[in-house]
């Protein structure tokens, strides 16, 4: 079944990525970006990348996208001419199809750029510090115990790092003062 | 003790801010920050700190450089904060004119600067590549509300919108170094990078690493070819946050490098792995020298000179550092304490001077589209915008020790030879000499003699120009209290250091030793 669907996400994915380039109404084309995210944030989790698919839904789907939403709901177009700028976006195509084939193609590995794939230049053993981190050597570890993503990241930043957790609780805490003062007009609104 | 304060802050001003007058809460705050100043200060006595001690699993630590820096920063951000303390009474006098700030933000300013004086001393204590950067976001953070606080100006507004997007792109670079570094090498404590350091062998990775956090750093610091938005944005805001903005996060950054390459180990030309890192520092030094000195001679505005007087200040301190002998250390600590106390009192005077009984500290809304000879506005309004101003207003006439004051701290600035200004200038040569540096010591002589000028130009607008503005009424300037006890020791440190100077050289004499020796 897993692997079912990690052959299907894809697909649904990717339709739904042409259908956000092809849609017409802007709130039409965030509501496909969304479920773009979500698709994704699936695959993820499917994978065992649990962390960065809820990182995904959480801050793309629940805050990005959202604020996406709003602001184009807000926004006051007209239907026609979004129709007409929409014909114009559809000139574009051909432009992005030539810049996204190369970046398909290095990513994939093609003989065109001898073999360099996109993964390649981040690869850590052409930066000469291989045996660092060698994926292959830690995977033994993986027989006594197997944590899941947020689990295993959970313990540590509980246990080792809480003093970045404060930190960045305080930052937190100034996100939600700092709107309010620069946005509370006290000479309208007061309470008393 | 800072993050407590910040906790009752925050909820009490909300609460009460109806009906509690705002200069409570700023003495309250004047007084959290002197009194953890104070417990700053006791720690200097304890045995271990003198080797440098980790806390909180090694993710920060406490060194006695950390920790003299801490009670620095503390002290002076108390004296900063004065300023409001001595405009809010001015704005109760006065209130109806002031309406829109008295019943504003003015409650929530010391909140926001508690909030950036714990990133500060967060900052100078962070001994982790995460905590440098958590550090420095919740400084940041804090410093572009401050920036944008008085939002009813134009010129305010724009102006934090440049420092927030400025400032954005520098910590994006230094997560960009960091992620980097930890990619390359699995390490993100300082501890892992001095031990790269000690390594004999260089890598490229590590070195554009290191290139790019301390690009971030420097355009945090407005160092020279990162120091476009400086000007912009300490002209756009209210003249008290640009009191601000200008010293402190400054200090707490350029206290942090002096620590971090300590450490690290980073500093000194001769003889670490990465001399990238000095090299920058000093490249960067070069250019604050020669543009500080040069593009100053332009700027009819003063906050716009005063930045790049700081530009060019930046020059020597960054200097300092990149020598990193133990006579450069002595020169950087220096050259930063008296950096930040003339700039106090040059940013006092100044405020003073807009101080008579209708004009305030604070910008008037009309402020954004005010023209150099527009002044239909100017009997009401006075903050000091423009040099030609403060003839207008402090001409010799109307308080002359202000305008002697203003004339001292200038001087100083420009290193005129008994004045305090003057040894940090030839300590940081004289050290730069010393390590060989003979091409980079006739820039900075050329440097400050050019930048002299402009300081003389300030000088004459005060003491000889004719008043432009002669149809308003002069009225006498009288800085309140708070104001003229904080100029009046400042001034007095300035002239009275040569007497006795054997107390401050000392102290940073060890400090600088215990850098090297522990």
């Amino acid at each position: 079944m897993n692997v079912f669907l990690l052959e299907i996400l894809p697909f649904v994915a990717v339709i739904f990525a042409i259908s956000l380039l092809t849609a017409l109404n802007p709130i039409l084309a965030v509501l496909f970006l969304i479920a773009v995210f979500i698709t994704v944030s699936a695959y993820l989790a499917l994978l065992g990348l649990t962390f960065l698919a809820l990182s995904y839904l959480i801050i793309y789907v629940g805050a990005i996208a959202i604020l996406f939403l709003f602001v184009i709901m807000m926004l006051d177009i007209k239907l026609a001419e979004l129709s007409s700028s929409g014909e114009e976006a559809s000139k574009v195509y051909p432009v992005a199809f030539l810049i996204g084939t190369p970046f398909l193609w290095t990513l994939t590995g093609s003989p065109l750029f001898r073999g360099d794939t996109l993964y390649s230049w981040f690869d850590l053993t052409t930066l000469g510090i291989a045996h660092i981190s060698d994926p292959s050597a830690l995977q033994w570890t993986n027989l006594f115990a197997a944590f899941s993503n947020i689990h295993s990241l959970g313990v540590c930043l509980y246990t080792v790092y809480p003093l970045w957790l404060i930190y960045a609780g305080i930052i937190l805490l100034l996100a939600i003062i700092g709107p309010i003062i620069l946005c509370l007009d006290k000479t309208s609104g007061s309470t008393s | 003790m800072l993050l407590l304060s910040i906790l009752l802050f925050s909820a009490v001003v909300p609460l009460t801010s109806v009906h509690m007058s705002t200069h409570v809460f700023n003495r309250l705050a004047i007084l959290v920050l002197l009194y953890s100043s104070v417990l700053a200060w006791n720690m200097l006595y304890l045995e271990p700190i003198g080797v440098g001690l980790g806390i909180y699993g090694g993710l920060s630590h406490v060194t006695l450089l950390s920790q003299a820096f801490d009670t620095f920063i503390l002290a002076c951000a108390s004296i900063i904060l004065l300023l409001g303390s001595g405009v809010i009474p001015v704005l109760g006098q006065h209130g109806s004119w002031f309406e829109p700030i008295a019943k504003g933000r003015v409650a929530e300013y010391p909140l926001i600067i508690l909030f950036t004086t714990l990133g500060m001393s967060s900052l100078v204590s962070s001994s982790d590549l995460v905590t440098l950067f958590l550090s420095i976001e919740l400084q940041s953070l804090a410093l572009y509300i401050l920036a944008t606080i008085y939002r009813d100006s134009e010129a305010a507004t724009s102006a934090g919108l440049k420092y927030f997007i400025v400032g954005a792109l520098s910590s994006s670079l230094i997560l960009l170094g960091s992620c980097l570094l930890y990619g390359l090498t699995g390490v993100s404590s300082f501890e892992g990078v001095y031990l790269l350091c000690s390594m004999a062998v260089a890598n490229s990775g590590i070195h554009l690493a290191l290139v790019i956090i301390g690009i971030a750093l420097l355009f945090k610091v407005a160092a020279a070819p990162f120091h476009n938005w400086a000007p912009d944005v300490y002209d756009g805001v209210p003249t008290i946050v640009t009191t601000w903005l200008a010293i402190m996060p400054k200090v707490a950054i350029l206290a942090f490098l002096g620590e971090f390459q300590g450490f690290t180990h980073l500093g000194g030309v001769y003889e670490t792995a990465y001399p990238i890192w000095p090299n920058i520092l000093l490249v960067s030094a070069l250019l604050s020298l020669v543009i500080g000195g040069l593009l100053g001679l332009a700027q009819y505005r003063i906050k716009r000179l005063l930045a790049y007087s700081t530009i060019s200040h930046m020059g020597f301190i960054l200097l300092a550092l990149a020598i990193h002998t133990q006579e450069g250390i002595e020169a950087y600590l220096f050259y930063l304490v008296q950096y930040v106390l003339t700039s106090i009192n040059i940013f006092f005077v100044l405020l003073a001077f807009g101080d008579h009984p209708y004009g305030s500290a604070w910008d008037t809304p009309s402020s954004a589209g005010f023209s150099l000879f527009d002044n239909a506005e100017l009997p009401k309004n006075s903050p000091i915008r423009y040099i030609s101003h403060i003839s207008r207003n402090s001409n010799i006439q109307s308080n002359p020790a202000l305008a002697l004051t203003f004339a001292i701290t200038l001087f100083s600035m420009a290193g005129t030879p008994p004045l305090l200004g003057f040894f940090a200038k030839l300590m940081v040569l004289y050290a730069a000499g010393h390590a060989g540096f003979f091409f980079l010591v006739g820039v900075a002589i050329m440097a400050s003699v050019i930048s002299a000028a402009y300081y003389l130009r300030v000088i004459r607008v005060i003491f000889f120009d004719t008043p432009q503005f002669t149809d308003t009424p002069t009225c006498r300037v009288r800085p309140n209290g708070n104001h003229s006890m904080v100029i009046g020791t400042i001034t007095l440190l300035i002239i009275l250091f040569i007497a006795n100077p054997l107390p401050i050289l000392n102290c940073l004499h060890l400090l600088a030793l215990s850098l090297f020796y522990w």
